[in-house]
């Protein structure tokens, strides 16, 4: 079995370890839910035991911070002494979970999205199905950081209502991964909940569906289009402790890690792209072996394995 | 006996110096919100069932 596939299903399984709320209907409301897993991961499956980082600062920054005078307007905030001030934005600031993803980041780039992430596994799975391969165009990547600040930030901060309070805006509009593990899974075992389901219910899951339905023809799309985790460590992958690096002098641009590569990349234009799990599906398949795995937590150096004989430097490049 | 080639070449370094001081920052904001009891309220909104995550609102 495939390494990867296997560190992705054991991980997918200890953050939705709460086997009894999938015959309950009841979620996990234990302490573990304090902390966040580095991946999307919703915290209203019945089976999750953590919470999701992007739900989580959410949450956070729609609270306006803790003070007495939290979410004050107008001429109220203007009466808020500067201490005050102060602790609320420190406390309307997602620290705990920044803190999180940046340490993650520094460490490993995205390699939590292409080992650990749930929904990367189901995305992985669904490319796997034998169907035609195609690939998106590259301007459909950014949509993903657009996501982050739009809908992860700047809304829940600054779209209050009448009562001054605003809403988890990307879980509410947008993420697939909550209406797959929340949206369906909580009304199937709930009759209560799933008379409360409505529009915004039918929204979700068209675009639940539009997600499921690329995904066997497109590598990773909601990654690369809609994730903000994804947007959020993808600037890491240029500094990140786990890096590759590509001997480009020798490389014959034979194609073979372009073929594998599970986020419908060329390694060879560039391995720190923002895009790459790190699933390092490019360093196995080079004949060559030029690609290589760098990070100060690895064990000493290994030899290289022998070059495979069929795949010299004077294979042809296949485009 | 030969041994089994790694499936992929492994090459430990040190590591840029950012990446060290963005690691160490990360754990300090941590700390931080910890103090700040960011994952109390976190704890409240998690174990409690998300509707706007559900499709609810």
């Amino acid at each position: 079995m495939n390494l990867r596939l296997l560190v992705q299903a054991i991980a997918t399984f200890l953050t939705n370890a709460h086997l009894k709320g999938f015959i309950t209907g009841k979620i996990y409301d234990g302490s573990l839910k304090r902390a966040c897993v580095p991946t999307l991961n919703c915290y209203s499956c019945p089976g999750a035991l953590f919470s999701c980082p992007v739900g989580a600062a959410q949450v956070i920054l729609s609270s306006g911070g803790t003070g007495e005078n939290a979410g004050a307007t107008g001429e109220a905030a203007a009466a808020v002494p500067l201490r005050e001030k102060v602790w609320n934005v420190l406390t309307g600031t997602p620290l705990f979970v920044i803190g999180l993803m940046t340490a993650v980041g520094a460490l490993f780039g995205r390699a939590t999205c292409g080992w650990l992430c749930p929904f990367g596994l189901l995305q992985d799975l669904l490319h796997r199905l034998p169907f035609p391969k195609f690939r998106a165009p590259r301007a459909l990547r950014l949509g993903k950081y657009l996501f982050l600040v739009v809908l992860v930030v700047l809304m829940p901060l600054f779209w209050v209502d009448s009562s001054g309070f605003s809403e988890p805006a990307y879980c509410k509009y947008v993420c697939p991964a909550g209406t797959l593990q929340g949206g369906l899974l909580l009304p199937a075992l709930n009759p209560d909940l799933r008379r409360l389901l409505g529009h915004l219910f039918a929204w979700k899951l068209a675009l639940l569906a539009l997600f499921l339905l690329a995904m066997p023809f497109i590598a990773r799309p909601f990654c690369s289009w809609a994730c903000p985790i994804g947007a959020f460590l993808a600037p890491f992958n240029r500094i990140s402790l786990l890096r590759l690096t590509l001997d480009a002098d020798r490389c014959v641009r034979c194609g073979a890690c372009r073929q594998v590569c599970v986020a419908g990349l060329d390694p060879v234009d560039g391995l720190d792209a923002p895009d790459c799990v790190r699933c390092l599906a490019c360093a196995q398949a080079c004949p060559l072996h030029l690609i290589k795995v760098e990070a100060p937590f690895l064990p000493a150096p290994t030899s290289a394995p022998a070059p495979t004989e069929s795949a010299g430097a004077g294979a042809p490049p296949s485009r | 006996m030969e041994p089994t080639p790694l499936p992929v070449v492994i090459r430990p370094t040190a590591g840029s110096r950012l990446a060290w001081g963005l690691f160490v920052l990360g754990l300090a904001l941590m700390g931080l919100g910890i103090w700040f009891g960011e994952t109390a309220r976190i704890l409240d909104k998690a174990t409690q069932v998300c509707l706007q995550c559900i499709g609810i609102g």
